[in-house]
């Protein structure tokens, strides 16, 4: 297990470099779907095969495929020049770091964090989908029925906005 | 066994990669899928917190992103078939309508 995360961490965080690195888009793409799938292997390692299982289905079925295709159909191929000062990429880069070293430090000042090291033994490998079946159809079932009503909404305008405008 | 604080790390490494990807590239579908990034690791914290806790709320929390997920990239990427069917053009720098 332990030797599975650090393998399946170094590869999901070469490929997220590379999605940011690479020049073409679709090289992007499917170092992103080599990221997903290194996520869902974590998420297995931490013993939650449901959301690992929603990951590969959602994420590098559903998502992948609908970035791969809008890149086909708009046929972009290679980025143009770069028309931005070098110095604004640079900065750019600096205060993204400076955000991530805030999220870091918080994570490592945490005193619950730090004091975790095991795994809680509640909603382990076993029993995981209906432990969470259990949560989901009594304490967040209306939240359940609006994320339906939010994904017909999303089908609709999705429809709508890239229809031909008369 | 792995801690805790190793996962978060994994989780804020990739933030911060998602973060350096939306703000120094200017093609839209790059950019966005820097935000898939981010969402992925935030997932990932949610999931270790729900696995080292022992509470299944956080991953009842990553259903509901994955569904809110889905949404965005459908309706982002119709955004962006609008937007180019409009100027033929999918770089950030040509959005500039609204400057004053």
């Amino acid at each position: 297990m332990v030797i599975a995360f650090y393998v399946l961490g170094f590869l999901a965080i070469f490929s997220a470099i590379m999605v940011v690195a690479s020049e073409r888009p679709i090289v992007s793409g499917l170092y992103l779907l080599l990221c997903f799938i290194s996520v869902a292997g974590i998420y297995i390692t931490l013993s939650a095969p449901f959301v690992a299982a929603m990951q590969l289905i959602v994420y590098s079925g559903a998502i992948i495929v609908l970035i791969l295709f809008v890149i086909m159909l708009l046929n972009q191929h290679r980025e143009k020049e770069s028309r931005r000062p070098k110095w604004v990429t640079a900065l750019s880069t600096v205060a993204a770091i400076v955000i991530g070293w805030g999220v870091y430090l918080t994570f490592i000042t945490s005193k619950v964090v730090l004091s975790h090291t095991k795994m809680s033994p509640v909603g382990g490998m076993k029993g995981n989908v209906e432990q969470l079946a259990d949560v989901l159809f009594s304490r967040y079932f209306i939240p359940f029925e609006v994320i339906s009503v939010l994904l017909i909404a999303a089908i609709i305008s999705a429809v709508f906005i890239s229809k031909k405008r008369v | 066994m792995v801690p805790l604080i190793d996962y978060l790390i994994l989780s804020a490494v990739l933030f911060t990669i998602g973060i350096i990807g939306i703000l120094i590239r200017r093609n839209i579908i790059t950019i966005f899928m820097s935000i898939e990034i981010m969402l992925n690791s935030v997932n990932l914290a949610f999931v270790a917190f729900s696995r080292f806790l022992g509470n299944m709320d956080g991953q009842i929390v990553v259903f509901f992103i994955f569904a809110v997920a889905a949404a965005e990239a459908a309706v982002g990427l119709a955004l962006v078939v609008a937007w180019f069917k409009l100027k033929e053009s999918i770089q950030v720098d040509d959005m500039k309508l609204l400057k004053g």
